[in-house]
């Protein structure tokens, strides 16, 4: 009776010792599980802020495009540089100011701001009777160039009043067109051209 | 004999034989006491007598030291004229000689002894009865710490009350009638002589026992020298019959009932009171001189089988409580292993959403648009907004005749005032020229010259003033633009 008392203890020890070791087991497992899933909550929420950070940058992009223009994804000086000459050039005329020089400069690249810069120096001399309508037609000029697309920015402005023939304004000015390019266009220039570009040729008229 | 140099105010009393269990405990109030009638066959009133103390042992009865007394006619009583004295070598004399006189072995009985005037007394029981007695209140879990016979104790009770040689008779009987008389004869104190008397429910008990009692008178007057000059008798003669004057008138003493003390309801219990009395009136003394037994200790196997007991019921315990936690521990370990399934696949699909996002490099790419969208709509950048600005701040009492604007935000005017302090108004008046938000146009103007010339009979100021629309250079300084 005694032997079955200590085989049963014995049977029972075992058995408890087991169903701890399988509690154990089991708390351990639920409590790296719960680790892990505060893990993963801390990788969701990070995930999330980066999600909506980059949907922000990508509707404040989509805005800014449509804002300056589409970043060109090929670059062709020549063509650029005839288009921003025909624009001011038609701003100009149709501001009644005389076109004396129409010089486009070196284009340059800004590989950080992925831009080009397109720069156009022009002189002209207002053709309004007198310098009140003058000072009017250049205002309204300016107000053209503002709304070109691809903005155009004014470096240099210089007026000066001239007598001869009759009281007029002479306006000499350095117009640049910042074009956005696509990354692409700005590796395939930087290499072999950094910085500057060609000197266009000087339209004189 | 046991020695006992503690003290107890209060002890309790238990007795158990002829179809009953009797106590006698103490209580904050005085004391309490009990009969449990054994309905059990008597041969299994000790698992009855186990039974029952058990279940008054779980209700906390039992927290005064313990006393259980043994009935008078299970030992044997003798006095011895040797000396107990002390050591281990004196005490197995007097047991020697006491073995020898009583003609037993030590194997079979137990010694219990107490110094006297007169001599050694000593009590011996049988150790297969005592074994028989205590097991059961052993089996309890109670702890016993002195065994003495009933009639030993009754005697300490009654010796203060006389001083010369008296005698006490106990009757102990049952339901059937009275079985055994016990005969307790000394001087004062002093404990010289016990006579059992089996009576067995005999018809003229009253007789027999005045004869028997006669014989024990002159048995001790022969040894002792001295009469028993008076009697006391304890017990419930009325329960069965007996009737104490003729016994008295027989004997030819001077008789009387024992005076017991009022606690308990039948005169058995009372007498266990008056023993508890009697033993706590010996603690009280310096020397305790009572014959008691050593109290058996619980058999090791016992103990091992109740240790064995109470493992057994932890270790079910232990199972039962480990398996509740290993169960819920799984079920929470499965629950959260679906959380994290669904977890991961969130994140997978986010990871790829934001791959998918990230292609676009809209991060360098919004920094490049948006260098640009500031240099586009910087007001300082523009002319228009400078030329609005200036116009509108320009004092009438000058005029420009020529106006610069350069890359770095340096803005140069040049013209003719009627006077110096036109000039100062031009100047000031641009200091204060504002743009935009209300901000400020310039962050400097400098007047670069102010000349006074005369044409025909006018005098007009010539002047040349430079502002700056960002903070200059200390190199921009010197670039003061000259036609």
């Amino acid at each position: 009776m005694r032997d079955g008392h200590r085989i049963l203890l014995l049977g029972l020890v075992v058995i408890a010792l087991l169903c701890w070791g399988w509690a154990a087991s089991a708390f351990w497992q639920a409590r790296s599980l719960s680790r892990q899933i505060a893990e993963l909550d801390e990788q969701r929420l990070a995930l999330s802020r980066r999600i909506a950070e980059t949907q922000r940058q990508k509707e404040r992009y989509e805005a800014m495009v449509r804002e300056l223009g589409e970043p060109l994804k090929q670059f062709n000086p020549g063509a650029l540089t005839a288009r921003l000459m025909e624009q001011v050039e038609g701003a100009l005329t149709q501001s009644r100011l005389k076109v004396e020089t129409l010089q486009p400069l070196s284009w340059q690249v800004n590989a950080e701001g992925r831009w080009v810069r397109l720069p156009v120096q022009v002189t002209a001399v207002t053709t309004q009777p007198n310098l009140n309508d003058a000072l009017q037609g250049i205002t309204e000029l300016l107000q053209r160039l503002r709304r070109l697309h691809p903005p155009l920015v004014t470096e240099r402005w210089s007026m000066q009043v001239v007598s001869q023939p009759k009281p007029a304004f002479r306006v000499q000015a350095v117009l640049v067109w910042l074009v956005p390019v696509d990354e692409a266009v700005v590796k395939t220039l930087s290499p072999s051209r950094p910085l500057r570009g060609s000197v266009a040729p000087t339209l004189r008229r | 004999m046991v020695g006992f140099w503690r003290q107890a105010k209060t002890i309790a009393t238990l007795e158990w034989g002829d179809g009953e269990l009797r106590l006698s405990l103490p209580t904050k109030g005085g004391r309490m006491t009990a009969t449990f009638p054994l309905t059990a066959p008597p041969e299994e009133q000790g698992f009855e007598v186990s039974r029952r103390l058990r279940e008054l042992a779980q209700r906390g009865v039992f927290h005064a030291p313990l006393c259980v007394v043994l009935p008078s006619s299970a030992c044997t009583y003798k006095l011895l004229k040797v000396s107990m004295g002390n050591g281990e070598a004196a005490e197995g004399a007097w047991k020697a000689e006491a073995l020898n006189q009583l003609g037993l072995s030590a194997e079979e009985v137990e010694l219990a002894g107490v110094e006297q005037p007169d001599g050694l007394f000593v009590v011996a029981c049988r150790k297969g009865f005592l074994h028989a007695y205590l097991t059961p209140i052993l089996q309890a879990g109670l702890t016993v710490r002195w065994v003495l016979p009933s009639i030993v104790g009754l005697w300490a009770f009654a010796a203060e009350k006389v001083s010369e040689s008296w005698a006490l008779i106990e009757l102990r009987g049952n339901r059937d009638g009275l079985t055994t008389a016990t005969i307790a004869m000394g001087r004062g104190e002093s404990l010289r002589l016990v006579l059992p008397i089996p009576l067995n429910g005999q018809e003229g008990a009253e007789k027999v026992l005045a004869g028997e009692a006669q014989r024990a008178f002159a048995l001790y007057h022969r040894l002792f020298g001295e009469p028993v000059q008076r009697l006391f008798v304890v017990g419930d003669g009325q329960r069965w019959g007996l009737s104490l004057t003729p016994l008295f008138q027989l004997t030819g003493l001077m008789g009387d009932e024992l005076p017991l003390p009022a606690d308990g309801i039948t005169v058995a219990e009372r007498m266990l009171t008056s023993i508890a009395e009697a033993m706590c009136r010996h603690l009280a003394r310096k020397s305790f001189s009572l014959p008691t037994f050593a109290p058996l200790q619980p058999e090791p196997t016992l103990r091992w089988r109740r240790l064995e007991e109470q493992l057994i019921g932890a270790a079910a315990a232990l199972i039962v409580v480990g398996l509740v936690a290993a169960i819920l521990f799984t079920s929470r370990a499965r629950h959260l292993q679906t959380l994290v399934s669904q977890k991961q696949a969130e994140v997978t699909q986010l990871q790829q959403t934001l791959t998918q996002m990230t292609k676009g490099d809209y991060t360098s790419k919004l920094q490049g648009m948006e260098q640009l969208w500031r240099q586009v709509n910087d007001a300082r950048n523009d002319p228009l907004e400078a030329l609005y600005a200036i116009s509108k701040t320009f004092p009438a009492s000058a005029w420009v005749t020529e106006w610069v604007f350069l890359r770095d935000g340096q803005v140069v005017l040049r013209g003719s005032a009627l006077s110096h302090g036109a000039v100062a108004d031009v100047a000031r008046a641009l200091t204060q020229a504002t743009v935009g938000n209300g901000q400020p146009l310039f962050t400097e103007v400098q007047t670069n010259f102010a000349n006074a010339r005369t044409e025909g009979e006018k005098t007009v100021v010539d002047f040349q003033i430079t502002g700056w629309l960002r903070e200059r250079s200390v190199s921009a300084r010197r670039q003061v633009w000259r036609p």
